[in-house]
């Protein structure tokens, strides 16, 4: 096997449970960045979210041995820090993220078109900049996850634990209520 | 200083102290125990809440309860006031741990919260009916009549041998005699134990007399005066309703 060829997160997470502890740097290089990204979407005090980050990489360590490398890991390190981020919004803010949601109590079809994505994702970029703090968080954070994140529908469905269907219909309503809030403040969001 | 500089930072102290030791992976040994002790949990809670759903089955069939619906509105109240409640609330919690516990697994999470519970609990009936088919709780009850059981068990299956209360208008009996328009009927005690008292049931029109015989355990809807009932209606009571233990 060539040594220098790239390779994946699965694979690295996998030569970390066999010992070579030092592959963990690769991984934290992989996701520092884009965790802390991840992290200015639920808080807004860097000191805070350069602790958390450090704090999800810290558990993920720890942990790595329970991660199955059949899966992604992505998925499975997004899951940590999202645990983590919204304990700490939760320290920050009385208004948490509510763990009660009628969506994931029945079934969605869930369809990801790829032709009506890509025109979407665009208008959605834009879109979310500006009007992502006047969403529920719940839809909030599925959006986050599949237009800033580049998440599936699968994948999101494993890091909040929820079905996909759900994870289909957040995504759905997320999307109609950001434009509603751009049709309020009279912005142009889509050209047909 | 550089943007990167604390992010670089955080990194190199992590891997520092990786190489110190002061951070230590968990071992897959202590994942894999957490995974069994998760599943021996799972495996106990459905076991007991098949057993409790059968529980609560044989508890119906053996007081004749279920029979009750046929007597109309007055036998649906019945039905309902004699319908083991506490039970069924443990049943619920525990089909919510179960619920709980499941959605731990991938396969848990990925179906709506209320297919999986609907689903559990469907799983846990008909399971609780198969187990009901078999001599598993008349065993049970029969140690509990010889007060072979310790007292929360015990109780548990003595109660499933009470009548309906007298006031609720409905009342469970065994035939002794059959005259022409007249039963004499023994009731049981609504203690569900000890002697019974009997009683004479003035038969309903149009009732069919054929369908019933000496010996049978039956229902009866209807007014107690003194020592006799007007009864309105008479059914069979089915299911394996044994006799009361001073006729065995």
């Amino acid at each position: 096997m060539d040594e220098h060829a790239p390779q994946s997160d699965e694979q690295i997470a996998g030569r970390i449970q066999k010992g070579e502890k030092e592959q963990f740097g690769v991984l934290m290089e992989r996701y520092d960045k884009k965790l802390s990204r991840y992290g200015r979407r639920f808080l807004w005090d860097k000191d805070s979210i350069e602790d958390i980050v450090q704090d999800v990489f810290i558990s993920t360590f720890k942990n790595i041995n329970n991660f199955d490398t059949s899966l992604k890991f992505s998925s499975w390190i997004y899951r940590i820090a999202h645990n983590a981020f919204v304990n700490g919004l939760k320290k920050q803010q009385k208004n948490s993220l509510p763990n009660f949601d009628f969506d994931v109590f029945v079934s969605h079809v869930a369809y990801e078109d790829p032709a009506v994505e890509e025109r979407e994702y665009e208008e959605m970029q834009k879109l979310i900049a500006g009007g992502l703090d006047q969403l529920k968080p719940k839809y909030k954070e599925a959006i986050i996850l599949h237009y800033l994140e580049d998440f599936s529908y699968k994948e999101i469905s494993d890091i909040l634990q929820i079905p996909t269907g759900t994870v289909g219909v957040r995504v759905k309503r997320g999307r109609e209520a950001l434009k509603k809030v751009y049709e309020k403040m009279n912005i142009q969001t889509h050209h047909d | 200083m550089t943007n990167n500089q604390p992010q670089k930072n955080k990194i190199t102290d992590i891997l520092e102290r990786i190489k110190k030791n002061e951070l230590v992976q968990k071992p897959k040994i202590y994942f894999r125990l957490k995974l069994v002790a998760l599943i021996v949990l799972l495996v106990v809670v459905t076991v007991v809440s098949i057993l409790l759903s059968s529980f609560i089955l044989f508890s119906l069939n053996v007081s004749g309860h279920a029979s009750l619906i046929y007597f109309g509105m007055t036998g649906w109240q019945a039905f309902l006031i004699f319908f083991p409640w506490e039970l069924a609330l443990f049943e619920i919690i525990l089909l919510v741990l179960l619920e709980y516990l499941l959605r731990s697994f991938r396969f848990g999470y990925k179906i709506p919260i209320l297919y999986l519970f609907l689903g559990v609990m469907a799983l846990m009936i008909v399971s609780g009916a198969v187990v009901e088919q078999t001599p598993l709780h008349s065993r049970i009850l029969e140690r509990a009549d010889q007060e072979h059981l310790p007292p929360p068990l015990g109780v548990l299956y003595e109660n499933t041998r009470r009548p309906p209360a007298r006031d609720s208008g409905i009342f469970r009996g065994t035939i002794e005699t059959i005259e022409d328009s007249l039963l004499i009927v023994s009731l049981d005690n609504p203690r569900g134990k000890g002697t019974t008292t009997p009683v004479a049931v003035r038969i309903p029109q149009g009732q069919a007399l054929e369908e019933l015989i000496v010996g049978d355990r039956v229902f009866i809807r209807g007014r107690l005066e003194e020592e006799s009932i007007k009864a309105i209606q008479i059914k069979k009571a089915y299911g394996h309703l044994p006799p009361p233990p001073h006729m065995r």
